[in-house]
């Protein structure tokens, strides 16, 4: 069950919650690939952007799962 | 047939998005998925960058805005005219910031200022679904957001990079053609002209690059690489046309330029054609006309025509910076497009260092104008729609709102808004057809998507064009919003006709207030840009301003901004705009001899403080309606600084006095009769 957060009496989503960090930690993470040179050894970017961002998404959600209200 | 064929891309692009943001919206059961729709349609931009770049900062103003949303109106809602004013003041305030910032960041402010309105204008009536709407509108919004930068950033991205490779490789071509120009004597007249087309490709170029971090490309320039290039080609305009001037001065001198000289300006131009583009021996070249431009400078003396041999220095001297900034520019356009993130040499790695921060021109009275119209505007909409009780009223005050902060800016405002209507009339036209004919007959999802097709890839075409931009967006908001895009059908003609007239209401609305308010034409704002230059020499003359890089910047960003409107004013647009050029190589003299005063003997620092004080007074009071001619007093002021520095035993003092006030004597009197000892 997707549980939702109160912030200021606003019940925000937490999937919401999630997918903004996630966007931002994707940001950060391309921006630190970028500098290494990452990219250079990889065929189309875009993808590879794409799947990360999946991959962090499903990362927090599993991280935080056991915060969820099921896990009560 | 090219472009063409990619606006029919960019239209799928942008259909395909407006789908999946409509399932994604729908799948989850939000209410009004209509906004994720119309939000991939307004991020939606023919480069992968932009649309990225647009998606972040309209995250932030949402959420920033419906923040604003949720403290305004539980706060004032026992009052529903407070409670408009109080929205009103911080959409004001949000237009006045983004109006400051002019980069693509001041979206997020622009957003957050209107995102308040959406929500809180209709929350007036009933303000306990703040909190709900609020949270949906974030919701919606990010979902469109998501669906928009997936598609257009995924599938065959058009890159910033890629545009910026190519407007970079055509903007060097064009400055070294416009520098090649000044160098031999063939000007044609539409070459002064062409060349204030460099101040707007800086433009261009700033606005590019701040979308440079967003963007998809695998290999990123460094936004501080494309800095350094933006700094050396500011350089250029002043130069080349410092060059100019001074060739010209010497032609017109009884001696006319010597044949040395002549033969170096042609192997400079020879360079600038054939030798610049090469990288293999750009620096050895570059290095050979360097040393031999030196070699020909004369040791301006007291005796004998002084006046002469200042110019011929000057020109010499000027010419040596030309050379090595079109060196830097394309050693710095290598390094854009070297794919390794480290300096391909030491010089280019010590250019980047220095690269500073581009600053801009910035109207503080025209943005307070324009947030106070709005203000206006909306508390006049608000008035009308409380004490009417007229219940499409909120619709009405706040689309007259987003109007004015998207379009009050402009100086053609009223122009753009009547724009945006016809586009929102025809849309809602559109939208009327399909509400009643064409979706009662629609059961699921795939066949809406089918028959929703046609109406989207034509306005999402007309999007792709920039000329019909505005058109096109005014339809998607007067179609998207109106067609009925939600979980399950049940429209009503009455609502439909009543929301209808009551966005088209706000729409005539706005374009009424902006009439009203804001009334000025491009004359004033020309004259304001001007005019404000002008106090920047001032202020530069006194010492205001000692670091070139930040006002230089700001200056030519005036220059850019002028070059449009006095090309749709007059019929002969060259002489005022050079006049803004000439000014701005007043102001970057006069703080270099503002700056050196401090290591002049005292004999000389008296003539230069006068004349820059004499400088300041000027420019600080002159008005761009009667354009006064610099005083006599301040010729007298120059010639003795020159008289004071031709005495000077220090060579090297001497040499950097003459050659600035030889640019500053030229600058500002270039009618007067050559220096003459005797003026001293």
């Amino acid at each position: 069950m997707i549980g939702e957060i109160s912030i200021f009496g606003v019940f925000v989503p937490s999937l919401l919650l999630l997918t903004l960090l996630a966007l931002a930690l994707t940001g950060i993470l391309t921006a630190v690939l970028q500098i290494v040179g990452f990219y250079r050894i990889i065929a189309y970017r875009p993808l590879v952007d794409l799947a990360l961002f999946i991959f962090l998404l499903g990362l927090l959600v599993l991280v935080s799962a056991p915060f969820g209200p099921t896990a009560a | 047939m090219k472009i063409d064929a990619e606006a029919v891309l960019f239209s799928l692009k942008c259909f395909a998005a407006a789908m999946l943001a409509y399932y994604v919206a729908l799948s989850i059961g939000l209410t009004r998925p209509y906004w994720a729709v119309t939000t991939t349609y307004i991020t939606a931009q023919p480069l992968a960058g932009a649309v990225l770049s647009k998606a972040v900062f309209r995250t932030g103003g949402t959420i920033l805005g419906a923040a604003a949303a949720i403290v305004l109106v539980p706060t004032f809602v026992n009052e529903p005219l407070v409670l408009a004013f109080a929205l009103s003041l911080w959409l004001g305030l949000c237009l006045y910031v983004s109006q400051l910032d002019r980069t693509p960041r001041a979206y997020t402010f622009l957003l957050a200022g209107y995102t308040a309105s959406i929500i809180g204008f209709p929350s007036v009536d009933a303000p306990g679904q703040v909190f709900d709407v609020s949270i949906l509108r974030v919701q919606e919004i990010l979902i469109g957001i998501v669906a928009a930068a997936f598609v257009h950033g995924v599938i065959f991205p058009r890159t910033v990079t890629h545009k910026l490779f190519q407007r970079i490789d055509a903007m060097l071509a064009d400055a070294e053609r416009w520098s090649r120009g000044s160098l031999v004597q063939q000007r044609s007249a539409t070459l002064g002209r062409e060349r204030n087309g460099l101040a707007l490709d800086l433009a261009e170029l700033l606005q590019l690059s701040a979308h440079l971090p967003f963007d998809t490309a695998r290999i990123l320039p460094r936004v501080r690489t494309v800095r350094a290039l933006e700094d050396q080609l500011s350089m250029m305009l002043p130069l080349a046309s410092s060059v100019e001037d001074r060739i010209d001065a010497l032609a017109a001198t009884d001696d006319g330029v010597p044949a040395d000289v002549t033969a170096l300006l042609a192997r400079v131009d020879a360079w600038l054609e054939t030798g610049v583009p090469d990288k293999t021996d750009r620096d050895a070249r570059a290095q050979a006309l360097l040393d031999e431009a030196l070699a020909l400078e004369p040791v301006p003396r007291e005796s004998g025509p002084l006046w002469r041999e200042m110019l011929l220095f000057s020109l010499l001297s000027r010419l040596q910076e030309l050379i090595a900034t079109h060196r830097d520019a394309r050693d710095l356009r290598d390094q854009i497009r070297s794919p390794s993130v480290r300096a391909i040499s030491p010089h280019v790695g010590e250019l980047v260092d220095r690269a500073g921060s581009r600053a801009l021109h910035r109207d503080r009275g025209i943005a307070i104008r324009t947030a106070l119209a709005t203000i206006a505007t909306i508390m006049l909409g608000s008035s009308f729609w409380i004490a009417t009780a007229w219940d499409q009223g909120a619709g009405a005050v706040l689309i007259a709102g987003v109007a004015c902060a998207l379009f009050g800016a402009a100086d053609n405002a009223a122009k753009q808004i009547d724009t945006f209507m016809i586009g929102a009339v025809a849309g809602i036209l559109l939208s009327a057809l399909y509400a009643f004919a064409i979706m009662p007959r629609v059961t699921d999802f795939v066949m809406l998507a089918a028959v929703l097709a046609p109406a989207l890839l034509i306005i999402g075409s007309v999007l792709a064009r920039p000329a019909h931009g505005l058109l096109a967006l005014g339809s998607v908001v007067g179609f998207v919003n109106s067609v009925g895009l939600n979980a399950t059908y049940s429209e009503n003609f009455a609502t439909f006709v009543n929301s209808s007239t009551g966005l088209i209401a706000g729409i005539v609305f706005s374009g009424l207030c902006v009439k009203l308010f804001l009334t000025a034409g491009p004359g004033s704002t020309v004259a304001r840009l001007v005019r404000a230059g002008w106090r920047d020499v001032a202020l530069r003359a006194r010492g205001g301003a000692p670091d070139a890089g930040p006002w230089l910047a700001r200056m030519l960003d005036r220059i850019g901004l002028l070059a449009p409107r006095l090309a749709q004013q007059e019929a002969d647009p060259d002489r005022p705009l050079l006049d803004a050029l000439v000014d701005l190589r007043i102001g970057y003299i006069a703080g270099q001899l503002s700056a050196m005063r401090g290591a002049m003997a005292p004999e000389e620092r008296e003539p230069v403080t006068a004349t820059l004080a004499e400088i300041a007074r000027f420019f600080g009071r002159s008005n761009p309606k009667t354009a006064d001619p610099p005083p006599v007093a301040l010729l007298d002021g120059i010639d003795r600084s020159v008289g004071a520095f031709a005495r000077d035993p220090e060579r090297e003092r001497r040499r950097a006095g003459l050659l600035l006030l030889t640019s500053l004597r030229r600058n500002l009197f270039p009618a007067a009769p050559p220096w003459e000892a005797v003026a001293a």
